[in-house]
């Protein structure tokens, strides 16, 4: 499948109150496109702007400026109807239809698709059952919304963006809330949409984990501006380390993901078995405030020294004082009372 | 069955009920007349006297159409507010849209001294005083939709609303301050509510104006469900909420304006009747719901109008004596159950 670029933006700037005196610019001067048979994920802190990004590339607000095309006409040039069937939403508002049937809320997607009253046709009647088995809630198809889970709720949005019928699907943070398992298959199964379908499918998360994992593309947002790239790229560019500009926090490309940065100045070097046991231990004496350095470290020799050969076997050496442990409990417990006191 | 042909049994059966309570309109009221006697008169035949024609074609007949015209459109416009404003007690009383047309009215019949309401009523008579309820309504919605682009919390909103209806309703207690003690005593006689007011030489006018609401509520259903899921997603699905609210305001002013100007502020039926189609069929589809509440609120208004004379003693009770007691249950059983009802959530 060709991949291609659907929504473009040129020296976009976002923000609110247009024409109007308190105007008030967000973020300006953004480039970027959305690519079909891509998933792309938007990251950034909080009140950086991608709500405002997303409502303005869902044409809810006006851009301040710029010029932002889809299919290569300026999206504030299609009207409403048009972009119903080119541009399907999957929002956190809150939705008061409890009432209805699961299908019934899907089928509330074939609107731009039927007629004056909305009376639904045999392929429109296919095109609900299709989309409800894709996401996996057919079985659910007559129970009332209300009923549902967090994340069958969100299966079910799906599902009616699905019958929606658009070339590009915007979903403003559709994993949170939910549990890892629901918040897996939902990314998943948006991935799966992007490649299979060729939707052009951009989501705004919190969870890093999962966008690293999932995402064909990241979009970058800081009050900065925007970066793009391909997943992989942008992580080792080290673009990811700028995503969240705060001392206490900084991004770890080997694991992937953000860690609480060492604030103490105790060192440690760690020898251990497997590199298992060496993930955990970094990670218990990190969270306790030492740095782990590495073996060929200057500074190792007057540091404390952590030999472990096994969940249950473990060795502390550090001015003279020697302490074996029989876990990492009874590790953290001895030092937090702090070397000095051992016997 | 399956709860789609369910549900069309149901509209089904609320039909044979409205025509069934329809007939018992006609046959119960007041003052005792023989069945043969109202067939007579209906039918233009033999009839025991004129007196009797009289009360059946000129009374009796219009009150009931009255009726069942009064019940959807009431109900319609507190099903209209419920969606527009997704919230479960949002309704034409409650949101003070019966008092902004009230004030209309009372502007009209106060400030003609009485004279509007209880003479004869001419066409232009009848016209000032829809014009009043109308412009009274529209501007209680119109502000009640300004303050609910300021006001998110549906809650906030609804007491702002009751606000309003406390404001309408001490300038309309001004006016009284103000008036002859006629216009006072005709007010009055018209705030206890009525389905009698209509005449059958007004009844064209008054069912001109409730079917056409009834038919832009009708045609508003696709965008009605649409609002289920709020109003963004609404936009998504190709609406423009604008337009669509202007349509609402239109039909629910036009609604609750013709009603409250000819049947006095009837209380709960509005509030109510949703309620009780939404419990009777168990969807929030509008498809459906719409009709049911049509229906169920013919149903309902009729069997109040049945009560006002059941002291057949010659005594008829104010209509707002009846409806609470019908509508005020039916409330506060759904907040009760509110968790187990859920069509809101």
């Amino acid at each position: 499948m060709k991949i291609q670029a659907v929504l473009q933006a040129r020296q976009l700037m976002i923000g609110y109150h247009p024409r109007r005196k308190d105007e008030r610019v967000v973020l300006s001067d953004l480039n970027f496109e959305l690519r079909s048979g891509e998933l792309t994920c938007l990251l950034g802190p909080n009140g950086v702007g991608k709500s405002t990004l997303l409502r303005t590339l869902a044409s809810n607000q006006p851009p301040l400026g710029g010029e932002l095309t889809l299919d290569k006409r300026p999206l504030s040039g299609y009207s409403r109807s048009e972009l119903a069937g080119k541009l399907g939403l999957v929002l956190t508002d809150a939705i008061h239809a409890g009432g209805l049937r699961v299908h019934e809320l899907v089928a509330l997607g074939r609107q731009p698709h039927t007629g004056f009253f909305g009376r639904l046709t045999a392929r429109d009647r296919q095109a609900v059952t299709d989309a409800m088995r894709l996401v996996g809630i057919l079985h659910k198809r007559d129970a009332y919304v209300a009923e549902l889970s967090d994340g069958e709720r969100q299966k079910v949005m799906i599902a009616k963006v699905l019958v929606q019928e658009c070339p590009v699907i915007i979903l403003d943070e559709p994993t949170a809330f939910l549990d890892v398992v629901s918040r897996m298959d939902v990314m998943t199964l948006l991935r799966r949409l992007a490649a299979v379908q060729g939707k052009a499918v951009l989501l705004s998360t919190h969870d890093v984990d999962e966008a690293l994992q999932l995402a064909d593309r990241l979009w970058l947002l800081t009050p900065q501006g925007i970066q793009t790239g391909a997943t992989e790229d942008l992580v080792l560019s080290g673009a990811m380390d700028g995503l969240m500009p705060h001392p206490g926090i900084r991004f770890d490309a080997v694991s992937g993901r953000f860690q609480a940065s060492v604030a103490g100045g105790r060192r440690v070097c760690i020898e251990a078995a497997s590199p298992l046991l060496r993930r955990w231990a970094e990670n218990a004496l990190r969270r306790n405030e030492y740095r782990v350095l590495a073996a060929d470290d200057a500074a190792a020799a007057t540091a404390g020294r952590l030999r472990i050969e096994g969940t249950s076997d473990m060795t502390w050496t550090e001015d003279g004082h020697i302490r074996r442990f029989s876990s990492f409990g009874a590790l953290i417990e001895a030092l937090r009372e702090g070397v000095h006191t051992w016997k | 069955m399956n709860y789609v042909s369910r549900n069309r049994l149901w509209l089904v059966v609320l039909s044979l009920l409205v025509v069934l309570l329809a007939v018992a309109n006609l046959l119960w009221g007041s003052v005792s007349i023989p069945v043969s006697d109202v067939v007579g008169a209906l039918t233009a035949g033999n009839v025991s006297s004129e007196g009797t024609r009289f009360i059946v074609v000129e009374s009796r007949l219009p009150q009931m159409i009255t009726a069942l015209l009064c019940g959807p459109a009431l109900a319609v416009s507190g099903l209209l507010l419920q969606t527009a404003f997704s919230n479960p007690l949002a309704g034409p009383s409650i949101l003070g849209i019966n008092s902004g047309a009230s004030l209309g009215v009372a502007l009209v019949m106060l400030g003609g001294g009485g004279s509007v309401i209880s003479g004869a009523f001419s066409v232009s008579g009848f016209v000032v005083v829809i014009a009043g309820a109308f412009c009274g309504a529209l501007l209680v919605m119109g502000l009640l939709l300004a303050l609910s682009t300021v006001i998110r919390n549906h809650l906030m909103l609804l007491i702002a609303g009751i606000m309003l209806g406390y404001v309408t309703s001490s300038a309309i207690s001004l006016l009284n301050f103000f008036s002859t003690a006629e216009g006072v005593h005709s007010y009055m006689i018209w705030g206890l509510g009525n389905f009698g007011g209509v005449s059958l030489s007004q009844l064209p006018w008054f069912a001109g104006c409730c079917i056409v609401g009834l038919v832009i509520a009708l045609l508003l259903t696709k965008p009605l469900n649409a609002l289920l899921l709020g109003p963004r997603y609404a936009e998504n699905l190709g609406f423009s909420i604008r337009r669509v609210r202007h349509w609402l305001l239109l039909a629910t002013g036009l609604l609750t304006a013709v009603t409250t100007a000819f049947c006095g502020p009837v209380a709960f039926i509005g509030l109510a009747v949703p309620h009780m189609a939404r419990l009777l069929l168990g969807t929030s589809n509008h498809n459906h719901l719409l009709p049911a509440t049509m229906l169920l609120g013919s149903a309902v208004a009729l069997v109040c109008n049945l009560a006002c004379v059941l002291p057949s003693e010659g005594g008829i009770l104010p209509l707002n004596a009846v409806t609470p007691v019908i509508g005020a249950p039916v409330i506060i059983y759904v907040l009760i159950h509110q968790r187990k009802i859920q069509y809101f959530n």
